[in-house]
């Protein structure tokens, strides 16, 4: 299939995507102010969709981000703790149950936010106690990071109570569900300022792909650029992943669909990684909607279901 | 030219250099045992490490200049080719040579194009340019970094073993380019390769325990018995090469 037919088709399922649900929407009343089906197209549908496409591009451009930067093809928000961190804030946030609002904000999103940043600065500190080419080593701290956070989850749920746990379990799962356009506009933003950014530091990141040294020697100021994009990068992330939850493996699988499938340099795929991870999450999302157990599947499970043999192709495919 | 006097730097508990002291105004090898800090010294000359004492690049002191501004000047021919991005062609690798005089936020001008096509053509991989970086030799990846500095056009050359990994026709044929290479550009060769170096002449840097242990011109440096001395091992006099026995 030609680069054009999958875009196309990617396209066309992400156009039916809002007419998609459980509840069937009559299409005479959605140009209709005050039906239902208006009220579900526009309240729930549309931010949805929206929500899920900058949600998907964030992840996918965050992926593209950690792989170039650390020269390493297993580096996600998710591998790199990122995420694991952000559920932990999300956890402390519940636990500590300062109300339900922090300046609007939920306290569990907030901390979440903060879990993900707060990694990612410890992460950075940690980096500069490691070798010269440490992406490996930087890697194996990510995980590290990871059991450790989980190891300090398991202790909230024991200390918490039925409700909470089950609180936390829906947070960790991840979910697109929003209801209007408050949490796609904060999303869209930032995307739109990882995407700006990464678009006007394509040719930097061109190079660093080669090795750090070889940017410092073509001329970056390579410590200041990385703190800038990875300042960038964990702000979007820990926006998303505080009002989505974790939403794994698009992080991994998107940047390398878009290198095999356009088969050109870092610089060229900025664009692309946007649309291409966009559109995934999109129709994991309709995929999620569309498949009805006693209530919607969050979109995390079809990630991961979809993400895991991908994951272990990938390795079985570097052996080779 | 660059000047280093009294030049300390460190890389770790193990791996410093202390009080060098020396000046390339046409061509210098950098010799010495595995793990004596050529290298560490090479990436000190590129401004990718911290250093103690003097060191100026043309005149002025290198800490003091800009990555872009160093960039301008010298270009660091690595010993192995690293490549995260498996897709980047021939072409595309070539041009980020031009990448310091790309204005920012900018694409790369069809002058930087012309240029990258033309070195490109002149050192015989011009038509390689469609291709895929990994899918070529490490002679031809050794081009392709040679290329790549060219384009970038400095004043200076650093080699860091560029014959480590090629077989003895390529390894001849590098002589031969870096010689021509010799007439436009001040170098510096890193290299364990003793005939290459005798060959090429110039100055020599032995580098022994942590500091110069041999600063002259080469000729005093293949001196059977100075070279004896420096390497504790015996070689053929003429060829230079390692004797068995």
């Amino acid at each position: 299939m030609s680069k054009k037919a999958i875009l196309t088709l990617l396209l066309f399922i992400a156009c039916l995507s809002p007419f998609v649900g459980t509840v069937s929407l009559h299409l005479n009343d959605i140009a209709t102010a005050g039906t239902l089906s208006h009220q579900i197209f526009f309240e729930l549908r549309l931010p949805r969709m929206l929500l899920a496409f900058m949600a998907g591009a964030t992840l996918a451009l965050s992926g593209l981000l950690f792989q170039t930067l650390f020269r390493n093809v297993l580096m996600t928000p998710y591998t790199l703790g990122i995420s694991s961190g952000a559920i932990l804030g999300a956890g402390i946030g519940m636990k500590l149950g300062w109300g339900s609002l922090i300046f609007g904000i939920g306290a569990v999103s907030l901390f979440g936010f903060l879990g993900a940043v707060l990694t990612v600065m410890l992460l950075l500190y940690l980096s500069r106690y490691l070798q010269h080419d440490h992406s490996t080593s930087l890697l194996l701290l990510g995980i590290a990071l990871s059991f450790f956070y989980t190891a300090a989850l398991m202790i909230l749920y024991f200390l918490s109570s039925a409700m909470e746990i089950q609180t936390l379990v829906r947070f960790t799962m991840g979910s697109l569900s929003t209801i209007g356009y408050t949490y796609p506009a904060v999303v869209s933003m930032t995307t739109l300022l990882l995407l700006g950014i990464l678009h006007v530091k394509r040719y930097e990141l061109q190079l660093f792909s080669l090795s750090e040294e070889q940017a410092r020697l073509k001329g970056i100021h390579t410590e200041q650029l990385r703190l800038q994009l990875l300042v960038v990068a964990s702000l979007s992330i820990g926006v998303l992943v505080s009002l989505t939850g974790p939403i794994g493996f698009v992080g991994l699988i998107v940047p390398h669909i878009v290198r095999r499938l356009y088969q050109s340099n870092i610089s060229q795929l900025m664009l692309r990684t946007f649309l291409i991870g966009g559109l995934f999450l999109l129709i994991c999302d309709v995929v999620a909607r569309t498949i009805h157990v006693g209530g919607n599947l969050p979109v995390g499970i079809i990630t991961a279901l979809l993400g895991g043999p991908f994951f272990i192709y990938l390795i079985l495919k570097r052996q080779q | 030219m660059i000047k280093a006097s009294r030049l300390s730097c460190r890389y770790s508990e193990r791996a410093y250099l202390e009080n060098l002291s020396f000046h390339v105004t046409s061509h210098l090898s950098i010799l010495g045992a595995n793990g004596s800090g050529k290298s560490m010294l090479a990436r000190t000359l590129c401004g990718l490490l911290p250093y103690n004492g003097t060191l100026t690049l043309n005149n002025q002191e290198l800490a003091a200049l800009t990555p872009r501004t160093i960039a301008k000047t010298i270009s660091y021919i690595p010993a192995k080719l690293e490549l995260f991005d498996s897709y980047t062609t021939v072409e595309a690798f070539a041009l980020l040579g031009r990448y310091p005089y790309k204005e920012p936020y900018k694409e790369y001008t069809q002058y930087d194009k012309e240029k990258a096509e033309k070195i490109l053509t002149e050192l015989g991989i011009g038509s390689l340019k469609k291709q895929r970086v990994i899918h070529l030799s490490s002679g031809q990846q050794q081009l392709l970094l040679i290329a790549q500095a060219l384009i970038q056009s400095t004043r200076i050359m650093i080699f860091d073993e560029p014959t480590a990994n090629l077989d003895p026709y390529n390894t001849l044929k590098f002589a031969a380019l870096f010689q021509q290479l010799q007439h436009q550009h001040i170098t510096i060769l890193i290299t364990h390769d003793l005939a290459l170096a005798q060959h090429l002449q110039g100055s020599v840097l032995f580098i022994q325990q942590h500091t110069a242990a041999f600063y002259a011109n080469a000729e005093d440096f293949f001196d059977d018995d100075n070279l004896k001395h420096c390497y504790r091992v015996n070689f053929h006099p003429h060829t230079k090469a390692l004797r068995y026995e």
